[in-house]
């Protein structure tokens, strides 16, 4: 069945929706194209649709039920309506203006219609500047994507929207003698292929390269205990998403995942109070356009908007769908989102960073006598309350008097979130975005993010490791 | 093949539909089946969800060309355009360098007891009172709150291809995670899994997740440092749900491995044997077929502390000149069933064993600094236990498990005698595992709090 024969079929399921408090169709369209260079060669071509219908019924709980099948929607509605009576939460949703709109991202080079020898040449290039430097293993990932979705809800709502993506990851592993060292690199954003050009990676991963060479040979151990750090953006984007951007999704705080990723160490009460410095804001924006987690209007049907989670130090809010905003008596902030048409809508980010300051990067290092400066990572986890948190570093350098001295190997920081936020005392101006999918619910749903921030300097933190 | 006359007849149709539009080689998979949920927390059943599914892949092939599909429909129209837009691309596609055809059928296949259950085929109203008993039964050990899912699937799976392979097997899942919430900080986990609605015991995952909570709440200070410890069986889960996945010959071949050039080395002690065996009857990832149509088989991933081999697929086998496990994966090779031998401890034993150390009963979020040197950290959860005499002595709070996978398979002191099927919300490669309890020596242990 055609898109438009699925969006009339919604309309006309929508007209004869039993009588309950609450009925939302959502229509979900995804094609993906993933192409895959392992060492100069292709490894993989894979395409994807994914289509089908999803629907939420609300009469004593909330009921969801989905199918692929166009003539299987009616029975998908009874579905629902039966699971809908066989939930025992009795879940509210906030009372919201919804309208009727539709929004896409602007592509200039369409991913689909190009041809797929120029897109193996972005590959190639890519390959080649890793593979001059004589780099052991290199995985070049293009995945493309085209995402349509319309929502109809008994509210009134009826969006749609269509986003393309495209996103490039390189990783890179190095092997001398018994050492070896590896290097992720994930850029990302909504529109088309001329994205690619702007991220020139082929520049970044050449100099990623010889960094990995050098650090195996001349790298030193890294240093423990306390002293200052600065981090790059590539660090202190993740920190933004995983310390602030999870820990301030409400349905997280609200312990509805708490079987799964877990609850968060914020409160409900702890809104409008002091969590960090006040140099740090963090922002969840999915109007952003051209970025990965680009949307206008949510998987409710609500009206998105900027969202400042913290505003100079301070808890401002937390990301909310409607049955949370409900439970909070307030409103939605338009973040709920659905990776497919047989998954729920949950509460999710979309371009979580950390807003940049003012002082340029190198000022900042200039200003540390002894520490180090941790510019990208390889592992990093956080607990599930998302207080306790660890990267350690892959490019990462010693600071001595104000300038960055020799290479370090794998500096260990493991920090409470508390902590991190308190102990900032510089924010650069060198705001940088990497793409990623972000894992949550049950059955897991990965959704496209940014994550994105400048160079920090933290005061007096522990280095460890074991 | 009585029974699945009209799934073979559609992936036969698309076969034909693909051979039409000029494929050399085609193999279709066909997915189809319900799938239902309860999800709970706070003692509440927050929302119940059913799944009319139907997963299409495809392998399409042109002069040594390939081309992976993955669609959600049985529409003939939508396949053939998809199939149209495939042939296409192949003819811009570099010919493979490394290639083997699909193999030659037809094939006998094993027959494997017990991997379905019709009961799960409608069994929505059953999870919620499933549900409620994990809930009743953590709240009598003493939690204040639980929550938790239980997700079920039941389904026909057929796979068929140009070059005679058609078979067909039904199999059924069902899953229960139940997360027991005490305070904040004190938490228990335990999970129930099976492929019979009748072989779940939530009444037991319940208690266990309770107990946990209860015992977690007495908080003891424990610094960083290298500790001997009891891993439990959901910590076990993923630690060798991952140890398995990692035998993965393209994961060797893309050094995303730590087992690259050590085959035949020693990996562990003479008593650790990790086995794939897809045969076991109503093993939770027990199967007849792989994805490229191989009858499945046994395989010794680790055999009395030896690496043995690799997983492999027909591509990847071709790559490392040697023959292939049955793992197929058409992209990328994975263990189905893997299971660690039991050994002959019991608990009190094992605990013996570590002395003062460490019971950790929950790992979650693994992530490697390097896959080939095998360094990674985990999440500690759900009940990180302080032992002495064999006593619970009380919880540890804050600390991280950061060590090297090698260094922990080579440090293994001791297996339990009794081994549990695992399945739960985080298994890192979602493969499921059956292992006992495994008692590791000086595991490190890091912190955030120095």
């Amino acid at each position: 069945m055609s898109w438009s024969d699925l969006v009339s079929s919604a309309h006309r399921t929508l007209q004869k929706m039993p009588n309950v408090d609450y009925g939302e169709l959502r229509v979900h369209l995804t094609e993906e194209e993933f192409i895959w260079m392992r060492d100069g060669v292709l490894e993989t071509f894979s395409s994807s649709e994914s289509k089908g219908t999803a629907i939420r019924i609300l009469t004593t709980g909330m009921g969801f039920a989905s199918t692929a099948d166009p003539s299987k929607i009616d029975r998908a509605v009874e579905l629902a309506l039966k699971n809908s009576r066989a939930s025992d939460k009795n879940v509210c949703l906030s009372q919201e203006c919804f309208e009727k709109a539709s929004y896409s991202s602007r592509v200039l080079k369409d991913p689909f219609s190009t041809s797929f020898r120029e897109k193996m040449e972005v590959l190639r290039q890519v390959d080649s500047s890793a593979a001059d430097e004589d780099i052991s293993s290199r995985n070049i990932f293009l995945k493309l994507s085209r995402e349509k979705v319309l929502i109809l809800n008994t509210d009134g709502a009826e969006t749609s929207g269509e986003v393309t993506r495209v996103k490039l990851e390189v990783f890179l592993t190095h092997v001398s003698g018994s050492s070896s060292t590896q290097e992720m690199e994930s850029r990302g954003g909504s529109g088309g292929l001329e994205l690619i050009d702007e991220w020139n990676l082929p520049e970044l991963v050449r100099s990623l390269s010889k960094n990995m060479k050098e650090r195996l040979e001349k790298g030193v151990s890294a240093p423990r205990g306390k002293m200052d750090v600065v981090i790059g953006p590539y660090v202190s984007g993740l920190v933004a998403h995983e310390s602030v951007g999870h820990p301030y999704e409400a349905d997280r705080i609200l312990g509805r995942e708490a079987a799964q990723a877990g609850e968060s160490f914020v409160t409900p009460d702890m809104l409008g109070s002091n969590m960090g410095t006040g140099l740090i804001s963090v922002v969840d924006d999915p109007t952003i356009e051209g970025s990965y987690g680009f949307y206008l209007y949510d998987f409710e049907g609500v009206k998105t908007r900027r969202r400042v989670l913290m505003k100079n130090g301070v808890i401002n809010e937390f990301l909310h769908n409607r049955e949370t905003a409900s439970e909070f008596s307030t409103v939605s902030n338009g973040s709920a989102r659905a990776s497919a048409y047989n998954r729920e809508p949950i509460v999710r980010m979309a371009n979580t960073f950390i807003a940049p300051g003012d002082m340029d990067p190198g000022e900042i290092i200039e200003g540390v006598s002894e520490g180090i400066y941790m510019k990208r990572f390889m592992e990093w986890n956080i607990d599930d309350r998302r207080y306790n948190q660890r990267y350690v570093g892959s490019e990462a350098y010693l600071i001595r008097g104000g300038r960055i001295d020799s290479m370090i190997l794998r500096p260990v920081l493991e920090i409470t979130t508390p902590r991190f936020y308190s102990s900032v005392d510089a924010v650069g101006r060198d705001l940088e975005f990497q793409a990623a999918t972000c894992g949550k619910g049950d059955p897991m749903q990965g959704v496209p993010v940014w994550t994105g921030g400048p160079t920090l300097r933290l005061r007096g933190v522990g280095l460890g490791g074991i | 093949m009585a029974g699945y006359e009209e799934a073979l007849g559609f992936v036969e149709d698309v076969i034909s539909e693909a051979l039409c539009l000029g494929a050399d080689e085609v193999a279709v998979l066909l997915s189809e089946g319900p799938g239902s949920q309860v999800r709970f927390s706070n003692n509440r059943v927050d929302v119940v969800k059913t799944w009319i599914d139907v997963s299409l892949r495809i392998q399409v092939i042109w002069n040594r060309r390939i081309q992976t599909i993955f669609m959600s429909t049985k529409d003939l129209r939508s396949i053939r355009k998809q199939l149209g837009r495939t042939m296409k691309a192949l003819r811009s596609l570099p010919e493979r360098e490394v290639y083997s055809p699909l193999p030659e059928g037809p094939m006998d296949y094993p027959i494997i007891p017990d991997l379905y259950d019709s009961s799960l085929e409608d069994p929505s109203e059953k999870l919620v009172d499933l549900a409620h008993v994990a809930i009743d039964a953590a709240l009598a050990e003493g939690a204040r709150r639980a929550a938790g899912s239980v997700r079920s699937k039941a389904f026909t799976e057929c796979l068929a291809t140009t070059s005679g392979v058609k078979v067909c097997e039904r199999r059924s899942n069902v899953h229960l995670d139940v997360r027991a919430i005490r305070n904040s900080e004190a938490t228990g986990h335990s999970f129930s899994c099976s492929r019979r609605l009748s072989g779940l015991n939530p009444s037991k995952a319940g208690e266990e997740a309770g107990l946990d909570a209860k015992i977690s709440e007495k908080h003891i200070k424990l610094g960083p440092g290298r500790y001997n410890a009891l891993l439990w069986y959901s910590a076990v889960g993923n630690i060798v749900g991952v140890m398995g996945s990692l035998a993965s010959a393209l994961s060797v071949l893309s050094k995303m491995s730590p087992y690259g050039g050590k085959l035949n080395e020693r990996l562990a002690p003479e008593f650790f044997t990790l086995v794939d065996d897809p045969l076991k009857p109503g093993g939770y990832g027990s199967r007849s077929f792989d994805e490229e149509g191989f009858p499945t088989r046994r395989n010794f991933i680790v055999d009395r502390g030896i690496l043995r081999t690799y997983l492999h697929n027909r591509l990847t086998a071709k790559a490392m000149e040697t023959e292939t496990t049955s793992n197929a994966g058409w992209i990328n090779p994975t263990p189905w069933n893997p299971i660690l031998l039991p050994g002959d401890e019991s608990e009190e034993d094992l605990l013996s064993e570590i002395g003062k150390g460490l019971i950790v009963r929950n790992a979650t979020y693994l992530r490697f600094q390097d896959y080939v040197s095998g360094d990674f950290s985990a999440i500690v959860r759900d009940g990180l236990l302080f032992v002495e005499n064999e006593e619970v002595v009380g919880a540890v709070r804050g600390l991280r498990l950061s060590d090297n996978i090698l260094r922990m398979m080579s440090s293994v002191i001791g297996l339990g005698r009794n081994t549990r099927q695992i399945y739960h919300w985080w298994m890192e490669y979602g493969v499921p595992v059956e292992a006992p309890l495994i008692a590791v020596k000086d595991v490190g242990f890091t912190s955030a709090m120095i």
